[in-house]
């Protein structure tokens, strides 16, 4: 029973909290300290994670910190981070209750951290359903028309999901007679396999394939991002979508290692036309984020190749890969809001001739959405040259090889954006102010997905480190 | 020499780069001096290597190897030989000449010369890398600056060019990347290291032959061998004259270069299977290329396929794996390179005062720009051949490659490929005559002769055509012995 190991959470929940305490005695003016309030929060989190030690919290394998776990905790309080920086000028010009979303947005990340630790059925579930109520509740947060819209698609689709999910999980508690993991898996591959089993597998990737917006459960997608408030949706884009990985990991790789055959085809399946739908309906958008919103699809596309391919470099190359995916989508997104705080939409045609308006804003977008593309020598070709190595190593060409055309598609579509930006006539000439900190925030994320580009040896280590699963 | 002098050479447009971005774009002056500094730079210590290179041996010479990325044994690894001096030397070059016709540029000078110097450390690379994923990576660097020199600073079809450009070689090196992870699973041990996997042979015929095919999209893109070449005709001519010089002159050379460096050597039973059908599409590049510049109207158009014609006198000699063959492969991918940059360049010249391409619109220029009549009809004498310039020593070398080739049908292919040669003399010798011999059209009075700025940027060149005309062993001398080892390494 070793409850010390649960204080980065217990730190991340009570920041919140205190957020809507000091929220009280506020002034309207000096709102602003409720986001540094958040971001110190999150800093000590990572303090906290940094000295834990590994073992199990309640002597069961209910909460479990392995390395695994903290990579994904680090992780997730470094996206937490970068999105409360976003949101802070965003949240300001558009409404007053920002203590509450400080709130929310801290118990979701805490959810997130829960995620990462479930080693059980139960714990995962409950830590699945406080991310995802607490993301309904963000999308809707700022009572747009589109937010609202979003938010009622999500929550819909989310809970029959999680209806099915739950159903799932219990056909498999019912099969194995446990819910922990590790038990779950010795069970499965010690019996034969079941019709039954098959069933209650299948709810599983329809609980979890919901989670990391892969086809044919995306269409949630579109509209939720397009109607979140921005940093909401680079949240929804990066952390929601690795902390679903987490436990699809775990619980594909523990619990289910026995069957693995059964599984492995229908994720090949959903992994191509993941990749396929994905790309090509992000080429006819003309909303960003609508656009950034398939293309997070096709990266859950991507991400299940190492999945299939399930050996630890697979795995570690999920990690890997979700490690910089999140840095320069974050980026992204960080670019998107705070031109939307100038312009007010969210149209590609809106960004015209914006390297005369934001010379930094334009080259973080470059950088970022180059890293997407999986463009050397940046962050995003390592990820993408890991996982689709895995395969090509497994002997999965054909993946590799249709990963890689959907790959082409994806460089078109985000040089249509940056056609937009450099190459497009603005017609508005007035500077678009970015405050500092968001300033220093982007180039770090530039400098980051240069260094993980260029040395990615130690982010590699570590994520191989974090993928031996104990 | 312990100095890692190729890596300074690589890199030092990189350092230009990162000064330029610091410098505000208002001083235009310093931003271009900058630029020209640090591509001299560049081309100095590329002659420093040339001055210490033994041709006498195979080695590679100069190598730097560190270990770079552990998990997967991959190695920044760096090296010349025979096969890649000549064509890193002319990239310097070239690069240099082409930053000084583009100091006249007055819009966006900062991100242009930014772009310039990226482009430039990434060509460097890729002829130099000796580990596969490491001359990818440096392939691809060269794909961002590319898009963005022809996307802003290019002509009226521009955004259509650039796109066309990325997304075409863009899933040839995805292709390539394929083959690549490919080979290195099959190798044991795996590895990325070029210079290994050419001595290992370790692989079976059928897995070479795969790998060639997949090997060859990539470097078919860029070569361009018909029927992949359709980006080339609309990405030359948008381009501004030096992003255009830089595409023929160099970017084009990777293709070959790749086949050479990798595809022959690793894949050597590959590569006497598919050699028959390498040099079929090689006589195809020069038939085809040729015919389709006679019927152009666009001076730069003509220019664009006459360079996928002059390709395939690489090809086809690449492919008779003799060593005349490949050393003519080498040869022309130095001397059209000179020649072709030096035409883009002297169509920039008169893009610039004229404001337009079309061939039959001009007349009678020699009367107003005597001096630029000359170097036009220098370099288009070289591009067609004349014995006593570059040109020359290229296609024939090339052709007597091809004639003597031990495998079958070569014969026949070469003799097709002669006339290639006369085509080309008809279309270049024709448009001569429209533009500068044919009675002068009032329009043009008012033209000025060519300046100093483009003098200094094309007078090099022609020195250097003149050079290599009369004293090729200059430049055979450098690439004989490694071709000879090379070739021996392939053919039984």
């Amino acid at each position: 029973m070793n409850y010390t190991l649960l204080i980065p959470e217990i730190v991340v929940f009570c920041t919140g909290v205190l957020c809507l305490i000091i929220d009280l005695f506020l002034s309207e003016r000096i709102k602003k300290i409720l986001s540094w309030i958040a971001i110190i929060g999150l800093v000590a989190g990572m303090f906290a994670l940094h000295n834990i030690s590994e073992g199990l919290a309640f002597g069961n394998r209910t909460f479990i910190v392995d390395s695994f776990s903290i990579y994904f905790k680090y992780l997730f309080l470094g996206i937490g981070i970068l999105v409360i920086f976003s949101s802070k000028d965003y949240l300001s010009n558009r409404t007053t209750h920002q203590a509450e979303y400080y709130f929310i947005l801290l118990s979701v990340v805490t959810g997130t951290m829960f995620m990462a630790s479930a080693g059980d059925l139960i714990a995962l579930y409950v830590a699945l359903e406080l991310l995802s109520i607490g993301s309904y509740v963000l999308v809707a947060y700022l009572r747009t028309r589109e937010g609202i819209e979003g938010a009622i698609k999500y929550l819909l689709f989310g809970a029959v999901c999680s209806a099915v999910l739950v159903y799932g999980l219990s056909i498999i508690y019912g099969m194995t007679g446990s819910t922990e993991l590790r038990e779950i898996g010795y069970c499965l591959s010690q019996q034969d396999k079941q019709g039954a089993l098959l069933l209650g597998l299948f709810f599983t990737l329809v609980g979890f394939g919901f989670k990391i917006a892969c086809v044919p459960f995306h269409f949630w997608v579109p509209e939720a991002y397009q109607g979140a408030p921005t940093p909401i949706t680079a949240f929804l884009a990066s952390g929601s979508k690795a902390a679903s990985l987490a436990v699809f990991i775990r619980v594909f790789i523990e619990a289910f290692g026995g069957i693995k055959t059964e599984w492995t085809m229908i994720l090949i399946v959903i992994c191509i036309l993941t990749m396929t739908i994905g790309n090509l309906s992000a080429i006819p958008q003309t909303n960003i984020k609508r656009l950034l919103a398939y293309s997070s699809v096709s990266h859950a596309g991507y991400l299940l190749i190492g999945l299939i391919v399930g050996t630890n470099q697979g795995i570690s190359s999920v990690m890997f890969y979700l490690a910089v995916y999140a840095l320069a989508t974050l980026g992204v997104f960080t670019v998107v809001a705070v031109v939307a705080n100038k312009i007010g939409t969210d149209e590609i045609e809106g960004y015209a001739g914006l390297h005369k308006r934001a010379p930094l804003l334009s080259l973080s977008m470059l950088i970022c959405l180059a890293s997407l593309a999986g463009l050397p020598p940046l962050a995003g070709f390592i990820g993408k040259f890991y996982l689709f190595a895995c395969a090509v190593g497994t002997g999965y060409i054909y993946l590799a090889i249709l990963g890689f055309l959907f790959s082409t598609v994806s460089v078109y579509y985000y040089f249509r954006i940056l056609k937009s930006i450099y190459l497009g006539e603005a017609s508005d000439s007035s500077k678009v102010p970015t405050p500092f900190f968001l300033k220093a925030v982007l180039i770090f994320v530039m400098i980051g997905l240069f260094f993980m580009g260029i040395l990615p040896q130690s982010l590699l280590f570590s994520a191989l480190e974090a993928a031996k699963l104990t | 020499m312990d100095f890692s002098i190729l890596s300074w050479i690589v890199f030092t447009p990189l350092i230009g780069t990162i000064l330029i971005l610091f410098v505000p774009r208002e001083m235009e002056k310093s931003i271009k001096g900058i630029a020209l500094i640090f591509s001299f730079i560049s081309l100095v210590l590329a002659l420093v290597v040339y001055a210490n290179f033994d041709h006498t041996i195979a080695k590679m010479q100069f190598v730097e190897r560190v270990p770079w990325i552990l998990t997967f044994n991959i190695n920044y690894y760096l090296g010349i030989d025979g096969l890649n001096l000549s064509i890193f030397l002319l990239t310097t070059f070239l690069t240099f000449l082409s930053i000084v016709i583009s100091c006249h540029l007055k819009e966006r000078v900062k991100e242009y010369f930014v772009l310039f110097l990226i482009l430039e450390t990434g060509m460097l690379g890729v002829f130099v890398a000796l580990d596969l994923f490491l001359f990818y990576v440096f392939w691809e660097v060269v794909l961002v600056p590319m898009y963005f020199l022809i996307g802003v600073w290019g002509g009226s079809r521009r955004k259509y060019a650039a796109i066309k450009f990325v997304l075409y070689t863009v899933i040839g090196s995805l292709m390539m990347l394929v083959g690549i992870l490919w080979v290195y699973w099959t190798a044991s041990p795996h590895t990325f290291d070029i210079v290994e996997l050419s001595k290992s042979c370790q692989f079976t015929k059928e897995f070479q032959c795969l790998m060639f095919f997949f090997f060859f999209l990539g470097f078919a893109v860029k070569v361009p061998i018909c029927p992949f070449h359709t980006w080339l005709p609309d990405a030359h001519v948008e381009a501004p004259t030096a992003a255009s010089v830089i595409l023929a002159g160099v970017l084009l050379k990777m293709g070959v270069y790749g086949f050479l460096r990798v595809s022959l050597p690793m894949f050597p039973e590959a590569a006497i299977y598919f050699s028959y059908p390498l040099a079929v599409l090689g006589v195809i590049n020069i038939i085809y290329g040729a015919c389709t510049a006679m019927a152009q109207s666009d001076l730069k158009k003509m220019i664009a396929y006459s360079s996928i014609s002059h390709m395939g006198f690489c090809l086809i000699s690449m492919s008779a794996l003799t060593v005349t063959g490949i050393n003519g492969a080498v040869i022309q991918m130095f001397t059209h390179g000179a020649i072709t940059g030096s035409l883009f360049m002297l169509v920039g010249v008169v893009y610039d005062r004229a404001h337009t391409r079309e061939i039959d619109k001009f007349g009678g220029l020699w009367h107003q720009m005597p001096i630029y009549t000359g170097l036009m009809s220098l370099s288009v004498l070289a591009s067609l051949g004349l014995p006593g310039l570059a040109g020359f020593i290229g296609e024939f070398v090339c052709l007597m490659g091809a004639f003597i080739s031990k495998l079958a049908g070569f014969k026949l292919l070469t003799m097709l490929s002669v006339s290639g040669v006369v085509i080309t003399a008809v279309y270049l010798l024709w448009m001569m005559e429209r533009v500068f011999w044919r009675g002068l059209n009032q329009k043009w009075e008012h033209l000025s002769d060519i300046n100093k700025r483009e003098l200094i940027a094309t007078v090099p060149i022609a020195a250097l055509i003149i050079l290599i005309g009369i004293y090729p062993r200059l430049l055979v001398d450098l690439m004989n012995v490694t071709v000879i080892q090379m070739v021996s390494g392939i053919m039984p």
